[in-house]
């Protein structure tokens, strides 16, 4: 079984070929980053555009770099929510012609099952159960994944995503978008012992999270260094990334550790942009070694959205498939409420 | 030619299929279901004439201008056809299809283009188009001396401020023609417009400015 996988629900359009028995063999990504660069965040109707323009030669070096034709696809997979909705549109409309015309069904995917099932997509695998950690720039959720399709919300963060907050702050500080992953590598380089901020609901006795309060910190910190160093030096600013830094993943960790052991779980897997973070992957690393339980992460070049993770989702859910037609798209949708598979 | 042609740049859900002489047509005010009903209606239109897709020789859609989204469905789902059965495709925009509905005399075409503007164009008796589609407010919409027909749903949005100003020089004027499947047949047979394959079919959006950039919105500020 050969299904096509396409991801527009954002600001990268994907495509991949998943077969049940050769695993993933092909994919193909473009990222919008450096046009929504311009506008210091993503532009949905820019985003919408550039999807459109992309989707077919995609698809085509896709097919390409499989050694594949159109008739060796056996179903068309594509996010169908939560996203963008014109950007999500784009994708859905070129994946129900395309099954349309091959007589082929279609199966809707939920990205963030994409993502949760990306470390499936890994050399090694873990098995069901495990706690998923699922953290990116719109979303950080703590759930207990029993199954395909079993999954259960333990906690998430009430106001800002952690990729959000991340990227936020690196504006606050005038780094350039996308500031995420520039501010994780200042951070490297800062004394981890200078500053220390806030780590919020650390200990509320829920898993539940919060990151928004971690701006208006940093911005206070900042005018403190402002107003006794005259200005925001370069290493004060590799410091205060580093502080900012180290409050997320010390709030993730601790709370990842409180849902194993609440979930009675023994191993844990992370998705999602931020799952890319090396400072949270050393993190959960030395927890599980010291909690001995194992850590997951998914292949590095999938922790950003890519159609790979939606070829697979779909693969896992080939019993949803059905004749292509009429359809629409879940701008909003709640993970929770997939059937099982 | 056998063609499908589509039109998704309104409130309406163009279709039509000519094949060997034989001639479907859906066209209907749909509102925002065009993701919903446009699949299922090829489907029972190609029915219909009993033929399958891959009969045809190419696909014409409406490239635009008009609803962002409208259009994107139109085009995403004209490419996943057309490049499923490697069929070419044309791209025809929206405004042409009101002009060539009402040919005979030079044409100025206005349609509704929101946020208080008009995508407009000028056409000759043969309703070739004789400028740039761009899209204005209505009172920069500006006309030589003629005898000219008005035609599109710019001209009962913004009556107002278009046909006082313009009155001398329009002879009739024809607010209820829109983009229509059957347009696109026509334009398609006129060889005006080249055939493509799917991936190199463009969309016209003509209002390209859609957000100012991180420049642009410091140099506000200040």
């Amino acid at each position: 079984m050969l299904v096509l996988g396409i991801e527009s629900s954002c600001d990268e359009t994907g495509v991949a070929l998943y077969d049940l028995e050769a695993g993933l063999i092909a994919q193909q990504l473009h990222t919008q980053m450096a046009m929504h660069a311009e506008y210091g965040g993503v532009v949905p109707e820019l985003a919408s555009r550039d999807h459109i323009r992309r989707v077919v030669p995609l698809t085509e070096a896709c097919l390409k770099e499989a050694g594949k034709t159109l008739a060796d696809i056996d179903a068309v997979a594509y996010t169908q929510g939560p996203g963008l909705g014109g950007a999500l549109l784009v994708g859905a409309s070129f994946a129900n012609a395309l099954a349309y015309s091959l007589k082929k069904p279609v199966i809707e995917v939920h990205h963030l099952e994409g993502h949760l099932l990306s470390p499936l997509l890994a050399e090694s695998r873990p098995e069901f159960p495990f706690l998923a950690l699922l953290v990116s720039g719109g979303h950080t959720q703590i759930m207990a994944v029993r199954g395909i399709g079993d999954y259960e919300i333990l906690g998430e963060t009430l106001d800002d995503a952690a990729g959000e907050a991340f990227d936020k702050t690196a504006k606050l500080l005038g780094l350039d978008y996308p500031g995420g992953p520039r501010l994780s590598q200042l951070a490297e380089s800062g004394d981890p012992d200078r500053f220390t901020l806030p780590r919020p609901m650390l200990h509320s006795d829920n898993l539940d999270m919060s990151f928004s309060g971690l701006k208006t910190a940093v911005l206070t910190l900042t005018r403190q260094v402002e107003a006794s160093e005259g200005e925001i030096g370069e290493q004060a600013r590799m410091d205060i990334c580093r502080a900012f830094q180290d409050a997320i993943v010390d709030v993730l960790v601790h709370k990842c550790l409180k849902a194993m052991k609440k979930a009675g779980m023994k191993r844990i897997v992370v998705a999602g942009g931020v799952g890319a973070n090396k400072q949270l992957r050393a993190g959960l690393n030395a927890a599980a070694a010291k909690y001995r339980f194992a850590v997951f992460y998914p292949p590095m070049a999938l922790c950003t959205d890519n159609g790979a993770m939606i070829a697979f989702a779909g693969a896992m859910r080939l019993k949803f498939a059905h004749g292509a037609g009429g359809f629409s798209v879940k701008p909003r949708w709640d993970l929770a409420t997939l059937p099982k598979a | 030619m056998n063609l499908l042609s589509i039109d998704t740049t309104t409130d309406y859900l163009s279709l039509a299929i000519r094949h060997n002489g034989k001639h479907v047509l859906f066209h209907q005010q749909v509102g925002q279901k065009h993701a919903e009903l446009l699949l299922p209606t090829l489907d029972a239109l190609l029915a219909e004439l009993g033929i399958a897709l891959s009969q045809l020789d190419a696909i014409a859609f409406s490239q635009g201008p008009g609803s962002f989204t409208g259009i994107r469905i139109g085009c995403a789902i004209a490419q996943g056809l057309a490049f499923a059965n490697a069929l070419p495709m044309m791209a025809i925009p929206t405004l042409d299809t009101i002009a060539i509905q009402a040919s005979g005399a030079p044409a100025l075409v206005c349609m509704d283009a929101r946020m208080g503007q008009v995508y407009c164009a000028k056409y000759d008796a043969q309703a070739q188009r004789i400028d740039a589609i761009r899209v204005c407010d209505p009172q920069d919409v500006m006309l030589e001396d003629g005898h000219w027909n008005a035609q599109g749903d710019g001209f009962s949005h913004y009556a107002d401020a278009l046909l006082p100003r313009l009155a001398a020089r329009i002879n009739s004027v024809d607010a209820t023609l829109r983009p229509h499947a059957n347009a696109l047949i026509t334009l398609a047979d006129s060889g005006r417009y080249p055939l493509q394959p799917a991936q190199q079919s463009e969309i016209l959006y003509v209002r390209n400015k859609i957000a100012l950039t991180s420049a642009e919105q410091k140099a506000r500020r200040s």
